[in-house]
């Protein structure tokens, strides 16, 4: 598992296209951007559209979502286009430049909407100062379904920092816990009954604060370093 | 019942082309895929429209790959890293 970078590494190019359902689509679309030098970031499936038959030349028609990195805008879209499988592409803006870093909270949901509430406060900040931060939550009770949601955090694209919130967590949600850290992930946690609290880089009591105090950590227009905050407990 | 596959790609430009292709020559049409090298390995998630004939263009492409059902609530409750790391919970 790679080490979660601060920023991705290089620009992307976002497509959305309209192609042919078909067997060979995604492999001609596949050997364009490669013959075009591009290194497929994302690629995702929006929506599939069965013929609907009335027309003879009615064909299924898929949506597809792709950004590529080291590609040319020009030369990729003028490749894609000269496809006879695609019906239809447009520039896209990729999900770094809407979305950008991501802040994940996890937990029990009374915890959970209070971090959001100083996180959301706080990104918002920053954001009007053209940043991109955005705050993802999932409210979630049982301890086994946490570590499970802990670990997959580390599969969430521009996932920048895990805050745990809730009452008690501790065993596999601890473990998942230095897991998720050493794939590059720092964690804030709630202050809490269980041993949640020696596995993460930041105990923080006050959930509007933590919320607040993890969008200030990733985010590039605030003077708060988590590093040297790390094993503390406020 | 809809089967997603999890394929693990090389970080290399021609990669997605190497697999796609394998299933076109197989008449295999992709119907669903989700594939983030951004911080991630370079998993991809597919389903497919000959579950039989993709495990032949994976075994034939020496790819190693994971089956996954999703009618289950949580059926093996592992991610994604979990799965391309081997681990069986």
């Amino acid at each position: 598992m790679p080490r979660r970078q601060p920023e991705p590494a290089t620009p992307a190019v976002a497509v959305h296209l309209e192609v042919v359902d078909r067997a060979d689509t995604m492999a001609r679309i596949a050997e364009r951007v490669a013959a075009a030098g591009g290194r497929v970031r994302t690629v995702s499936t929006v929506s599939r559209v069965a013929s609907a038959g009335v027309e003879p030349d009615d064909r299924p028609v898929a949506e597809l979502e792709l950004e590529v990195e080291q590609a040319d805008e020009h030369a990729l879209v003028a490749s894609l286009e000269d496809l006879d499988a695609v019906v239809a592409i447009r520039l896209t803006r990729p999900m770094d430049k809407v979305f950008g870093k991501r802040v994940i909270v996890v937990g029990g949901g009374a915890q959970v909407a209070q971090v959001a509430l100083g996180a959301v406060s706080e990104a918002d900040r920053h954001n009007l100062r053209g940043e991109r931060i955005s705050v993802d939550t999932i409210p979630y009770l049982a301890g086994e379904r946490i570590a499970s949601a802990v670990r997959a955090v580390a599969d969430l694209p521009r996932a920048r920092l895990l805050v745990l919130a809730g009452s008690i967590m501790g065993g596999e949600i601890s473990r998942a816990a230095e897991e998720l850290r050493a794939a590059g992930i720092p964690i804030i946690a709630l202050n809490m009954v269980g041993s949640i609290t020696d596995h993460v880089d930041l105990v923080v009591s006050d959930p509007v604060q933590a919320g607040t105090m993890a969008v200030m950590a990733v985010a590039d227009t605030a003077t708060f370093d988590l590093a040297r905050q790390r094993g503390r407990k406020y | 019942m809809t089967i997603w596959f999890t394929v693990q790609l090389d970080d290399r430009p021609g990669a997605l082309a190497r697999v796609a292709q394998a299933l076109a020559d197989r008449n295999v049409n992709i119907t669903g895929i989700v594939g983030v090298a951004e911080d991630t390995d370079g998993a991809l998630m597919l389903t497919t429209s000959d579950p039989a004939a993709t495990r032949e263009a994976f075994a034939a492409l020496g790819i190693a790959f994971e089956e996954h059902d999703p009618t289950g609530a949580e059926p093996t409750g592992l991610s994604i890293s979990d799965v391309v790391a081997g681990r069986s919970g």
